[in-house]
């Protein structure tokens, strides 16, 4: 496979639902693939986006949905994950500290009754 | 996670003011839930839970003696980057840098030779699930096989078949969406899982959700080993009979 050096946006929108999240994580590492990433790299892309559906869910109601956007540039994939703020945000500090670990870049936006959580993470492209 | 309790700091105080082995110990007790959190958070890389949660262990010791609880911060803050580093550590020692590539590409060649041998005894094509039974591995490493396996195209799949438009001959052929049917299989299951009995539903997920071998399950559920083959070879069979009859 060739790797791309930009790609996307994917967008994928699920219902709040931790049944969804598994869905979640395949787009994403699937979007990862055709970066080229290697293993590792596709094992934190899963974690992380579980890791930030986990915290939007605890975020949600019932009827709401996550939206998540993919973008690549330059081996560099970017994630947002949005969703209504049904609360104030009070996020779970374990996937938090998860997050921060296994990606580069983590910002939370509040915009709007709704929280934006962005990723960036490098992608080691195989040699 | 619990926010650590004032109390708590006292102890990291104390331990730092007087590092004896029970205070540590103590304090690493006290944060072993923390530890299995994490270590469960990676569960699905190859390596079983036991051997994660022993790193998780191992970096929670590291973290409680270097945690300073006058610096502001929770230990839970200071220990997460510190246990998540070790059990990455682990995967790029252990298992990423010599077990991975290699066991991907056979993998890949065995479910090809899996999914050949189930089609002819199924009279149709197998299921992830039962994939991964036949491999002995999890849905989610079969999946990941499954989509890794256009990572080990041969390269005359880039070779220009257009040369207007530079299109390739594996441009040209259909996406490979096996990995996304297989995961629209499971779903499937997960939905018929809810109609099994107690004890068979608790079965197949220690085995696939938490990927524990037919003994460790048989010991913690209190039946033998053959026993647990039975029953997950039964449940098996019905759930794919249900899946491929429809049945919700």
């Amino acid at each position: 496979m060739t790797a791309l050096a930009a790609s996307g946006p994917v967008t994928l929108t699920i219902p709040v639902d931790p049944v969804f999240i598994r869905l979640a994580r395949l787009v994403a590492t699937g979007f990862a693939s055709q970066m080229a990433a290697t293993v590792a790299d596709l094992d934190d892309v899963r974690t992380v986006v579980d890791e930030l559906c986990s915290l939007l869910l605890a975020q949600s109601g019932p009827g709401d949905q996550i939206t998540i956007t993919l973008t690549a540039d330059d081996g560099v994939l970017r994630a947002t994950a949005a969703a209504p703020s049904r609360r104030p945000w009070e996020p779970d500090e374990l996937s938090e500290g998860i997050v921060r670990v296994l990606a580069d870049d983590y910002r939370v936006d509040q915009v709007d009754g709704h929280v934006e959580l962005v990723v960036a993470k490098s992608v080691e492209l195989p040699s | 996670m619990e926010p650590v309790a004032g109390e708590d700091l006292a102890r990291f105080r104390a331990y730092r003011d007087s590092p004896t082995p029970e205070g540590r110990n103590g304090l690493v007790s006290a944060h072993l839930g923390l530890a299995r959190s994490l270590a469960r958070r990676f569960v699905g890389r190859g390596e079983p839970l036991d051997d994660l949660e022993q790193v998780a262990f191992e970096g929670l010791v590291k973290a409680v003696e270097r945690f300073d609880p006058d610096r502001g911060s929770s230990f839970a803050a200071f220990a997460v980057p510190t246990v998540v580093g070790e059990i990455k550590r682990h995967f790029r020692d252990h298992t990423w840098a010599t077990k991975v590539p290699r066991g991907a590409k056979e993998l890949s060649t065995r479910i090809t030779a899996s999914t050949e041998a189930l089609s002819k005894q199924l009279h149709r094509t197998p299921t992830v699930a039962e994939l991964a039974e036949a491999l002995g591995v999890s849905d989610d490493v079969v999946i990941e096989a499954l989509e890794a396996r256009a990572a080990y195209r041969p390269g005359s799949l880039s070779a220009p078949v257009d040369r207007e438009d530079g299109r390739t001959l594996g441009d040209s052929l259909p996406i490979d969406d096996t990995g996304y049917a297989g995961v629209e299989a499971r779903l499937t299951v997960e939905g018929l899982l809810a109609t099994l009995p107690d004890r068979e539903r608790r079965i197949l997920e220690l085995r696939y959700y938490e990927e524990l071998s037919q003994d460790q399950i048989a010991k913690q559920v209190g039946i033998s080993q053959m026993h647990v083959s039975r029953l997950l070879r039964r449940v098996s069979d019905v759930l794919a009979a249900s899946t491929y009859d429809g049945v919700p």
